[in-house]
């Protein structure tokens, strides 16, 4: 015992008379005893531990919400508001009619390896897909090797009960969404087409593909269903009439430069893209690039008016034909006599056109095109954006045909928007088939002074009231435009006979709202129009009657003439044109 | 003590056992009404979507117009046919004695009532309520017989209005000048 106290001195104390009847241990057992117990707290401890984490875990779990549960995923979710969720979302025109949409469909798959009689198998199906050939299934389901073969996508409900009720082992049904367009072709060169994996392929559907693929909220067009089948049908109308080969119509916004239509015909089915000929697909509006002809004019004038060098008063001789080198540019409704502005821009006169640019000039002139946007693609939402074709050298020759229409080929949706321009104060405003937000400021820029533009609006009327578009006239809806006839460029040179008639207008002219144009491509004279056809017997008529149809729709009835009107719209058609004036320059 | 506590530890085990287990398929079975519920709207809302497509699909405009065409005896609006709120004459505020004694209902819906007096003809009746003659009544011919029990045949006749009032392009009224 010594040695052992020498050995732990810390035991080494004096010890208190044990108490009665409890047995103090010493040595050797009290020794394991203290071990033990050690060992015991060492235990108590750790499990202590062990039952504190797993006590705050269960807190944890209790408290906080449970994040990537796997089997959160297993339970089928309803979506909330926002109901079934496409892998594309919808789009709807501007009043919230549907456009394009995805419903979900079934699709059928084999998997060969399953398939235990293949001449059978596709003998049955065939009972039921009758369009599938049974020579041709046949050795594809006994392929070996494959496991996976598509034999139908998208299936109608009844064809996938029908196959079901088969009960052909090794077939099976995948869930897909199929893209469909409730108005057919009514809307195609606008939405497009998604391929059957749900791939944007044209129009809106490939342009902001990644916006429709992605995106929760429908995406809302600025075109008005309605409104397009007005266009389509009249335009429809004016092609047969006329036995012409195609055509486009646009209806824009002048105030916000949204698109409310846009037809180009012929067209095709957004359902079924590759049943019409793939020239269907051409959109005129936007991927069509076209010498404009006399609708340019307004350009031509305006661009004088607001540089100053030519006022409503001012004269141009107009008696002789222009000879530049080997050309000579001619009228087509030729006065013979000097004639003024007003006069210029109502009897659609090539030389005062020409004329009034050259006092412009090239410089000018092409900063007043790019100031327009005539010399640069439209920023619309659409993959289908033609390139305006412009001379490399600006020449004095091309100012002239420019003036005029010729030389410089922009699409019809630059046409409008620029008409647009010249017509709501000179803001450029830049088109869209995006509905813009109410209450959103709207961009623009201004690009020509606002008394230009109110002497464009005078002049436009002027054109209809008295001019070359006089067949646009509809009572009480204030029409003003003007009438395009451009001969079509074929090798080496434009042909007479296969013209591109056109006339842009707006109205309520006075207070523009919206710009309509109507565009057919290779229009043949009738006997109704004594032989003619050209922009103010083809197109213009066109307008006039969506102008009619469209105007109650879009809340502006016929309104009868007011001093204010008369204020708004009066041309001083007193003025003589003033040899003196211009010979003096 | 021991004794008595292991056994208020023991019932009290128990009883969490049996709570913890009713609550366990309780919270089992919501789950799976609720898997089902969440199935049932899945479905509802795909055949809402569906019903959407469709409807969208029948309301094309050529299709409405086709049908109008066809079942409608309506035209286009002419330009003359708009009118103003203000051009419609004011209505004198005291009732016409005869149009309160002959509304417009029972002009239009004529009950095939045995009269107590002798029956005046029904074109009398309208002219004595001082209406537009807007309503197209068959028979409107004397009849010197009393009425027999037979109800009067509403003849549609083309709805062809004079003036058409639209405000903020609604359709407010029609209008006879």
């Amino acid at each position: 015992m010594s040695t052992l106290v020498a050995l732990r001195p810390r035991i080494l104390r004096p010890v208190a008379p044990p108490p009665s009847g409890v047995v103090r241990l010493e040595g050797a057992a009290k020794q394991v005893l203290e071990s033990s117990r050690g060992r015991l707290t060492l235990a108590a401890g750790v499990f202590a531990i062990a039952f504190a984490v797993v006590g705050m875990r269960l807190v944890d779990l209790a408290l906080s919400k449970p994040v990537n549960d796997a089997r959160e995923f297993e339970l089928p979710r309803a979506n909330d508001a926002a109901g079934y969720a496409a892998d594309r979302v919808d789009i709807v025109d501007r009043s919230g009619a549907l456009v394009a949409t995805s419903v979900p469909t079934a699709s059928l798959y084999a998997d060969p390896r399953d398939i235990k009689d293949a001449r059978e198998a596709a003998k049955r199906l065939k009972t039921v897909l009758a369009d599938i050939k049974v020579e041709d299934l046949e050795p594809r389901l006994a392929a070996e090797g494959r496991s996976f073969l598509w034999i139908k996508r998208n299936l109608t409900p009844r064809q996938q009960y029908e196959i079901n009720r088969l009960g052909i082992p090794g077939l099976y049904f995948q869930r897909e969404d199929k893209r469909i367009y409730p108005h057919g072709s009514l809307m195609a060169h606008v939405v497009g087409f998604a391929d059957i994996d749900g791939k944007g392929l044209g129009g809106v559907e490939q342009a902001i593909d990644s916006k429709i693929r992605g995106g929760r909220e429908p995406v809302q067009l600025s075109v008005d269903i309605r409104l397009q089948h007005i266009v389509r049908e009249e335009l429809q109308a004016a092609i047969s009439e006329f036995s012409a080969i195609g055509g486009g119509g646009l209806v824009m916004d002048a105030r916000t430069g949204e698109i409310l239509s846009m037809v180009s015909l012929p067209d095709f089915d957004s359902n079924a893209p590759g049943s019409a000929p793939a020239d269907n697909r051409f959109n005129r509006n936007t991927l069509g690039l076209y010498e404009m002809g006399s609708t340019f004019k307004a350009f031509a004038i305006a661009m004088a008016l607001d540089a100053g060098t030519a006022t409503m008063r001012s004269s141009f001789d107009a008696r002789e034909p222009i000879k530049i080198s080997r050309f000579a540019i001619n009228d087509d409704h030729a006065q013979k006599r000097w004639l003024t502005t007003p006069e210029v821009f109502k009897h659609s006169s090539n030389i005062g056109a020409a004329k009034m640019a050259l006092e412009v000039g090239a410089e000018g002139q092409k900063a007043f095109m790019r100031k327009l946007g005539m010399l640069d693609p439209v920023q619309l939402e659409l993959p289908e954006l033609g390139k305006p074709k412009f001379p490399r050298d600006w020449r004095p020759i091309n100012v002239m045909t420019i003036a005029f229409g010729h030389g410089l080929s922009v699409t019809p949706t630059h046409l409008a928007s620029g008409i647009a321009t010249v017509i709501n104060g000179g803001i450029l405003r830049p088109p869209t088939l995006i509905k813009r937000k109410e209450g959103e400021p709207v961009p623009g820029k201004q690009v020509l002074k606002p008394a230009t533009s109110d002497a464009m609006r005078r002049l436009m009327r002027l054109v209809v009231e008295d001019g070359t578009g006089k067949k646009a006239e509809a009572p009480g809806y204030w029409i003003g435009g003007k009438t395009g006839t451009a001969e079509k460029v074929s090798r080496g040179g434009y042909k007479k006979s296969a013209r591109l008639s056109s006339f842009v207008g707006a109205f309520p002219i006075h207070d523009p709202r919206y710009v309509v144009l109507v565009m057919v491509d290779e229009p043949k004279g009738t006997k109704k129009t004594h032989g003619f056809a050209t922009g103010g017997w083809v197109a213009a008529p066109a307008v006039q009657r969506i102008v009619q149809r469209m105007g109650p729709l879009v809340g502006l009835p016929p309104i009868d003439e007011t001093p204010e009107i008369r204020r708004l719209l009066m041309v001083d058609s007193q003025s003589q044109p003033k040899e003196k004036s211009v010979a003096a320059r | 003590m021991i004794r008595r506590s292991t056994l208020f530890w023991l019932v009290c085990a128990v009883l969490i056992g049996c709570g913890l287990y009713q609550l366990k398929y309780e919270v089992q079975a919501k789950e799976e009404r609720l898997v089902r519920l969440n199935r049932q709207i899945q479905a509802e809302q795909e055949a809402i979507h569906v019903l959407n497509a469709e409807w969208a699909f029948l309301n094309r405009p050529d299709r409405l117009a086709d049908l109008a065409n066809r079942h409608l005896e309506m035209t286009p609006v002419a330009p003359a046919q708009f009118g103003k709120v203000a051009a419609i004459p004011e209505r004198s505020l005291i009732p016409v004695e005869a149009e309160a004694e002959a509304p417009v209902v029972a002009a239009k819906v004529v009950p095939a009532k045995t009269p107590t007096k002798p029956a005046p003809s029904l074109k009398t009746q309208i002219v004595e309520a001082k209406r537009p003659s807007t309503l197209h009544v068959a028979r409107a011919e004397p009849v010197a017989k009393p009425f027999e029990s037979k109800p009067l045949e509403f003849v549609s006749k083309p709805f062809k209005p004079d003036v058409v009032v639209i405000v903020d392009g609604a359709l407010l009224a029609n209008v006879r000048r």
